[in-house]
């Protein structure tokens, strides 16, 4: 047990990293991928042709290949400097961006299409039937697809060592590496990972909770 | 020249001797360089229980950093990928225990050498029915065919076996890890037949374990510092602080901390 006093202090020291980095990835991610989810809909072809070729480089290649291609392949580019940690947050967060670009895309097809053809019907333009329509009502569809990318980006996070970002996984590599006590090491860190899971999927549901409009979406129906 | 054109070019002027200025109050303050070190590479660079960087190359570097008036600022980085890291920029030197070899020095400039060391192999120690410890396998039995070795990736251990077995046909399965205490570890498990690794690092880690060392090969490689190719002014200083702490008391105190007995 005074192990175990010892060694959280010092992981924890690694989870303010991994919390910048878990924020950084999914705010970029997010922020681009609502764009890029409108346009993967209602974009002229090329638009979305260039979005698909995209995509399919930031879902097709491994998230740790990525990372090396903007840490390394950016950064050996005349010009561009780029920290460990803001190539981690770049990579990560437009893989992050293709994979939410994807779910926002697919929360907008499940909004009834009637419903944009009513309003363009009754003079709404494009943008403003999108904000006010189907905007709304496409997040809420998305919360559960976004409280995945969360947990799943969470993890992602772990690889941000090999470029020399020194978050919480690192820690536990290095602390391992000088007390030599391997399993307790990464049961502790599994631990920590666990509740930050646990604690950012508890506010998507709460989010989810108090956004639920009775009778659209997808919260759970009890039988009549 | 026209008046637009003057002005414009004025005004670029007066930008670059801003720019030039601002260099210049930035070079007197202290210069900070990066040492980037592998953080699980004890007793020569690791971070300790704490959370600090420690052992023996980050002393001296520091000694030398405060002797001869820069900052340093010591950052952890994945063995793979440390040249490249220090080639991108991310980092100024790279003092872990490095070994000087031919292929490195065509993409990175080693200061002189400062200390030397031989190649361990590391086998599982097992007890025979009077209780003498007597080790799995000697040098002999443990390099042929069929026998797993581990190593961490990307070191002279590596090269070495590649080079002087690998290539002489004799078929050992090499099984590479991140870092050697990982290679340990599976040798304690028995994944792994042997280990081989540098050797002050290995008497240092057997110390505690069912395992034993059965031989060094002695390739006497040499540990140096490294910078880029183009900062030879940074090796400079370095060769300087390495001459003077090897003058000191500093220098035996820490390779009687660090490295006496391994």
């Amino acid at each position: 047990m005074s192990e175990v006093a010892r060694f959280l202090p010092v992981l924890l020291r690694g989870v303010g990293t991994t919390l910048l980095l878990l924020v950084g990835a999914l705010g970029t991610g997010f922020l681009l991928g609502i764009p890029v989810g409108v346009l993967h809909v209602f974009a002229p072809w090329p638009v979305r042709v260039f979005l698909r070729v995209l995509d399919l480089v930031l879902r097709g290649f491994p998230a740790i290949v990525l990372l090396f291609l903007f840490y390394f392949g950016l950064g050996s580019i005349e010009g561009i400097h780029l920290s460990s940690l803001q190539a981690a947050i770049l990579a990560l967060g437009l893989r992050s961006a293709a994979y939410q670009g994807q779910l926002v895309r697919g929360a907008i097809g499940m909004v009834e299409p009637g419903q944009l053809g009513a309003a363009r019907a009754l003079g709404m333009p494009l943008g403003k039937a999108l904000r006010l329509i189907v905007f709304p009502q496409a997040i809420r569809f998305a919360l559960p697809g976004l409280a995945n990318e969360y947990s799943v980006v969470l993890k992602d996070t772990a690889l941000a060592f090999t470029v020399g970002v020194v978050e919480l996984m690192s820690r536990a590599k290095f602390l391992a590496a000088s007390t030599r006590q391997l399993t307790l090491v990464y049961l502790l860190v599994a631990f920590i990972y666990w509740c930050l899971t646990q604690a950012g999927l508890l506010a998507f549901l709460t989010a989810e909770r108090r956004t639920r409009i009775p009778g659209l979406g997808t919260g759970p129906r009890r039988p009549r | 020249m026209n008046r637009v054109s003057n002005r414009v070019f004025r005004l670029i002027a007066v930008a670059f001797t801003s720019l030039g200025l601002f260099a210049g109050s930035a070079a007197a303050a202290t210069q900070v360089y990066v040492d980037g070190i592998d953080a699980a590479f004890p007793p020569f660079s690791f971070i300790d229980q704490t959370g600090q960087p420690s052992g023996f190359d980050v002393e001296v570097v520091q000694w030398i950093a405060q002797e001869l008036g820069f900052e340093v600022v010591i950052v952890p980085v994945d063995w793979d990928a440390i040249i490249p890291t220090l080639l991108t920029g991310e980092i100024d030197l790279i003092a872990s225990g490095m070994s000087i070899t031919a292929a490195r020095a065509l993409r990175v400039s080693f200061t002189e050498p400062y200390w030397s060391v031989d190649l361990a192999v590391v086998v599982q120690e097992q007890t025979d029915e009077d209780g003498e410890p007597f080790p799995e396998f000697n040098l002999f039995t443990l390099m042929q065919a069929g026998k797993r070795i581990g190593v961490q990736r990307g070191t002279t251990s590596q090269t070495w076996l590649e080079e002087n077995v690998v290539a002489s046909g004799v078929e050992v399965e090499l099984v590479l890890y991140d870092n050697f205490l990982l290679a340990l570890e599976d040798l304690e498990i028995g994944r792994v037949d042997g280990a081989v690794m540098d050797a002050p690092t290995a008497k240092l880690s057997v110390s505690d374990r069912p395992l034993t060392i059965v031989g060094t090969i002695a390739t006497g490689e040499i540990y140096g510092y490294a910078v880029r190719p183009q900062d030879g002014n940074l090796r400079d200083l370095l060769n300087e602080g390495l001459r003077l702490i090897q003058a000191t008391d500093v220098w035996d105190t820490l390779v009687e901390k660090w490295l006496v007995g391994t």
